[in-house]
């Protein structure tokens, strides 16, 4: 499998996962919830390793001469990563099935955390639609060379 | 001619979609919550729900004198589970830890929320391109 295919097919999985995520009783319930939100943190970790050369370049010529584009999607990827690194906190300082006491995260903050969970997510949520409007073009490029296979 | 037609109705099914998906799952308020948190809002810390009137032998609560529990057999107690899901173990949000297999109607006002934030990108970004190639 190519390199570009498995991004393709990483990025439809991801996607499709985080709108389910977005109510967790509407796919195997708590339990899947959980268990995904991690799993999805993964595929984004993988996600951005598949994308590094962008994220090496973007970087050092951040303050630079690049395009307004490019810097644009570093700074949405920026936000996602902050995002999502805020969920998966919160997520296990409310996390119903799973314990994360072993990391410090006790019930005592638990409102806290819930509100920071579904507001946080909210935001991802439309940082994820600019996302992937972004990248819209090569999107539909990648639909149209699967469909002419 | 045809497909311009198609496109603005789909925007027009996805902006009506995203609008009343906004109010079903009150975006704006969610949104709002973590601006709040960040800068320090006092007031949502009143929102957390008081205890329970009284904690098992904390706040003095003595049951009435004679009181054995729901359970003991005397006429009009409850029997146990009456209360508790029904046979077969289902709830509303079907057995716990669990859940409904998949159910995608909670799913639809998000899928509208994302479609309508993807068009707007999409068109402002075609929209730049577009005035910047003009220009050049």
């Amino acid at each position: 499998m190519k390199n570009t295919t498995f991004k393709f097919i990483l990025n439809i999985f991801l996607f499709i996962t985080f709108l389910f995520l977005m109510d967790e009783w509407s796919f195997m319930g708590i339990a899947f919830h959980e268990i995904a939100g991690l799993a999805i943190c993964l595929f984004y970790i993988l996600h951005k390793v598949l994308n590094w050369r962008f994220i090496k370049e973007t970087t050092s010529k951040l303050f630079g001469k690049i395009p307004g584009r490019s810097r644009i999607n570093y700074v949405l990827d920026v936000m996602l990563l902050i995002g999502f690194t805020l969920i998966v906190m919160s997520g296990m300082g409310i996390a119903k099935t799973m314990d994360f006491s072993w990391l410090g995260f006790t019930r005592e903050n638990f409102i806290i955390w819930r509100f920071m969970h579904t507001s946080v997510s909210m935001i991802v949520l439309m940082i994820v639609g600019v996302h992937v409007g972004m990248h819209w073009g090569w999107v539909l490029a990648r639909f149209r060379r699967t469909g002419s296979k | 001619m045809v497909k311009k037609i198609l496109f603005i109705m789909l925007g027009i099914v996805i902006v009506t979609g995203a609008a009343y998906s906004y109010k079903q799952v009150d975006f704006g308020g969610k949104t709002s919550i973590f601006f709040r948190i960040l800068f320090g809002d006092q007031d949502l810390m009143k929102r957390v729900p008081p205890k329970a009137p009284f904690q098992e032998g904390k706040a003095g609560f003595k049951p009435p004198e004679g009181f054995k529990g729901g359970h003991d057999g005397s006429p009009g107690a409850r029997p146990g589970g009456q209360h508790g899901p029904p046979p077969g173990g289902k709830g509303i949000h079907g057995k716990p830890g669990t859940g409904k297999i998949i159910s995608l109607r909670n799913v639809i006002p998000y899928f509208f929320i994302l479609a309508f934030f993807i068009m707007i990108t999409r068109i402002l970004d075609v929209s730049i391109r577009k005035a910047s190639r003009t220009r050049a």
